[in-house]
């Protein structure tokens, strides 16, 4: 132990267990274990002068699990938009630990050599405690033609396969990928869009793409290919993930879906349970993604389906672009936008609605929704240890102040890219502190390395 | 009054009639008057990336008539042909002096992207399906003049105080028409009814953003109760899937035709924003005849542009209009 190293108390903060919240003081000792959670700790049981020890006061602070982000863009691989780096600090500081990357690189990544360069550009990179995993593409290049070498991939340690950007469209190649996958515990999890992007609208299809004259995607794009999903998948024992759905009809398929005992699980992104598809009245391509804002009503039957937990996942769909890229005129702008580093702030603010919130304790139901969709959940899904604090095991927490107002500027922004809806809008709560692997990452909302 | 002109929508009833008496006070006045002699240090930058005849001469005739230097060039012309952005070419025509720019494009956001990355005027002169909003500044002049001429007194109507009596028909192809949103959003600012008519995988399948009194596949469900009826160009260019109806049957069920106008009040009158397909969508005996208003609008486009921009670069026609 250096003479600097300290020990580090977070007093006065919240833990939140399945039905309520606990008052929670939490002693870290210098080498990150956690030595002490009780209501309130008694220093000098542990034989430490409070020069020993960094107090930090989080009074009315909830202390969470840290995040895990089962779909996020990190590019790096032939794309100048994220890096490992960035895309890892942008993550950091919206309090996620373990993040998903997605396959749609360029290339692909759909083989053993690059899944495994990727790898090691992550080894390289300061990958400040948080755990990237490599996802591999369903088919060759995501050309939706050929199936990639499961067993190959499978036996290189990955245990998440889509074409993310793009659906398996042919029924005969899914129905393969289906057999394939069954029995290996690994995720096969699907865009839904029935279309190729080139057969895309700009916006969702309805009043506001009416007005705008801008060309619509169906809704039905998403439900008519989740419909034949659930038939492909009834009755086999394959893990099907339905990546982030956008409509009402998605999430009633899905309820009865999960009812009728189908092996199902799904995902929403933070900008489908807050914006609609009257920010596009605005023309800015930032707020064209993919798949579309919808309607206000599909934004209701979302967060309510959250809270009801038949969506499983808050993921972030985190995509950066260029400003180049998205100063092209709409109609040819890729489709994406930013999500890491607002996905706790824009999903909480969403659950919030218009609800006047003055103390946690008015948020308690909020709060516990989003703790089990960005952390329990797909810690379950995807098999990782953690969600829960324990004496004698190193720190991994996050620190959230709910009430906290934020307004997100360009230079807040931690990605190579700046494509972020929520530039100059207000939104409740921020990730104040983070720890992984015993180590403060987050210091009162900045990066400490 | 803002100095942008993109939308009919971003303006109130007010701001848009102050702009038509402007316009009627341009076409009434003598053009030689010296406050038109000073312009000619205001450079205007006419940028077509769309193909454009009319619309573009008719914005060149206007600047002109104002004594503003116009520079102009259409994307053939252009780096933006190179691949320079719109954003490269906007800044940099900023940067070389112009001091208001007049965007034609077939992107519906590129008109709302330069008045964000520019601080001086931008003009709309058609975006994609969006907005056609000096286009329908026209029809509007062209409209309150034939009330002013007495052609709906025997419909109610003898000033244009009462535009609101007005029941506008729009025909054909209002999918894909900027005319028609730009029309429809003028009208709901005066209160005038407006029905839609077309086949119905041209008729909009939501809402369309302005209020719709009627719409309707068949022409005989208004006819009768329509004192404007205004044809479309059916913009092939625009179909994403083959056109359904075959021509015949289009002019027999949506053209101008006599036997149509047979149907219609006698003091019906035709506008078509041009440019028309004769014979399929309107007939050429009704384009040439007294109800037809078409040429009249192209006439009007040019006072109505110049409204547009004396008021976007500061020109003081009030000033004359006192004198």
């Amino acid at each position: 132990m250096t003479i600097s190293a300290k020990a580090l108390l977070l007093k006065g903060g919240w833990t939140l267990d399945d039905s309520e919240f606990k008052k929670t003081d939490v002693l870290i000792d210098p080498d990150g274990i956690v030595i002490a959670l009780e209501d309130e700790v008694d220093l000098s049981r542990f034989n430490l002068q409070s020069t020993q020890v960094e107090i930090f006061n989080v009074q009315n602070l909830l202390i969470a699990p840290p995040f895990v982000d089962m779909h996020c863009h990190l590019r790096a691989i032939g794309l100048i938009s994220e890096t490992f780096n960035s895309g890892i600090r942008a993550a950091v500081k919206g309090g996620f630990g373990h993040l998903v990357a997605m396959p749609n690189t360029e290339p692909a990544m759909d083989d053993v050599k690059i899944v495994d360069l990727a790898r090691q550009m992550i080894g390289q990179s300061t990958n400040l405690g948080v755990e990237v995993e490599i996802s591999s593409a369903i088919t060759l290049g995501r050309r939706g033609e050929v199936v990639v070498d499961f067993e190959a991939l499978i036996a290189d340690n990955v245990k998440y396969f889509t074409d993310d950007g793009s659906g398996v469209i042919d029924d005969t190649l899914m129905l393969k990928a289906i057999e394939l996958l069954e029995n290996t515990g690994c995720i096969l999890a699907q865009h839904l869009q029935g279309v190729t992007v080139g057969e895309l609208g700009v916006m969702n299809l309805g009043d506001t793409s009416t007005k705008l004259g801008l060309p619509g995607i169906d809704k039905n794009a998403e439900v008519t290919m989740l419909k034949r999903d659930i038939d492909l998948i009834a009755n086999r024992s394959v893990r099907y993930h339905a990546m982030h759905i956008s409509v009402s009809e998605s999430v009633e398929i899905i309820k009865h879906a999960k009812e009728a005992g189908v092996n199902i699980t799904c995902e929403v992104t933070p900008h489908h349970l807050l914006l609609d598809e009257t920010e596009l009245l605005t023309l800015d391509p930032n707020f064209k993604v993919n798949p579309p804002l919808r309607t206000k009503t599909d934004v209701r039957s979302l967060r309510e389906a959250l809270s009801e937990g038949i969506i499983d996942v808050i993921a972030t769909d985190h995509a950066p672009h260029r400003s180049a890229q998205k100063e092209l005129p709409i109609e040819v702008a890729p489709f994406g936008m930013l999500g890491l580093q607002s996905a706790f702030s824009a999903a909480f603010t969403s659950l919030i609605s218009d609800r006047r919130v003055e103390t946690i304790a008015d948020c308690k139901s909020e709060l516990q929704t989003i703790v089990k969709a960005m952390s329990l959940n797909p810690r379950k899904i995807l098999g990782i240890k953690g969600g829960i604090l324990k004496i004698n095991e190193k720190a991994n927490l996050i620190v959230i102040d709910p009430l906290k107002r934020t307004i997100q500027t360009e230079n807040d922004i931690e990605s190579q890219s700046i494509n972020s809806p929520y530039l100059n809008r207000p939104l409740y709560g921020s990730i104040e502190h983070v720890f992984l692997n015993g180590n403060q990452i987050v210091t009162e909302k900045k990066l400490t390395k | 009054m803002r100095h942008n002109f993109i939308d009919i929508e971003d303006f109130s009833a007010h701001e848009l009639s102050e702009l038509a008496v402007r316009a009627e006070f341009l076409k009434n006045t003598d053009l030689s008057s010296p406050i038109f002699m000073e312009n000619k240090n205001k450079i205007l930058a006419l940028i077509f990336l769309e193909n454009s005849t009319r619309t573009r001469i008719s914005f060149e005739i206007a600047a002109k008539k104002l004594g503003l230097t116009v520079i102009g060039f259409d994307s053939e012309k252009s780096s933006l042909e190179k691949g320079e952005s719109i954003k490269d070419t906007v800044l940099t025509l900023k940067a070389l002096g112009v001091n208001a720019i007049v965007l034609r494009a077939s992107s519906a956001s590129s008109i709302n992207q330069v008045a964000k990355w520019i601080q001086i005027p931008v003009i709309n002169a058609g975006n994609a399906m969006r907005s056609h909003p000096t286009q329908a500044i026209g029809d509007f002049i062209t409209i309150r003049e034939a009330i002013k001429d007495r052609k709906f007194v025997d419909a109610g109507i003898a000033s244009p105080d009462e535009f609101s009596k007005l029941k506008i028909g729009i025909v054909g192809d209002i999918i894909h028409s900027r005319v028609a949103r730009s029309l429809g959003e003028l009208f709901e600012k005066f209160g005038a009814s407006t029905y839609l008519i077309g086949p119905r995988e041209l008729l909009p399948r939501y809402d369309i953003g302005f209020p719709v009194k009627m719409i309707t596949d068949d022409f005989g469900d208004c006819i009768q109760d329509l004192d404007i009826i205004i044809a479309l160009r059916i913009q092939l260019e625009r179909l994403r899937e083959p056109f359904l109806v075959n021509p015949i049957n289009y002019r027999d069920r949506y053209g101008i035709t006599k036997s149509l106008m047979a149907d219609a009040k006698p003091t019906a009158l035709v506008m078509h924003p041009g440019p028309q397909v004769r014979d399929l969508e309107i007939d050429s005996d009704i384009v040439d005849s007294d109800c037809s208003l078409i040429l009249k609008q192209v006439e009007n486009s040019i006072y109505a542009r110049m409204a547009v921009l004396s008021t976007a670069l500061n020109i003081d026609i009030e000033g004359v209009m006192r004198k």
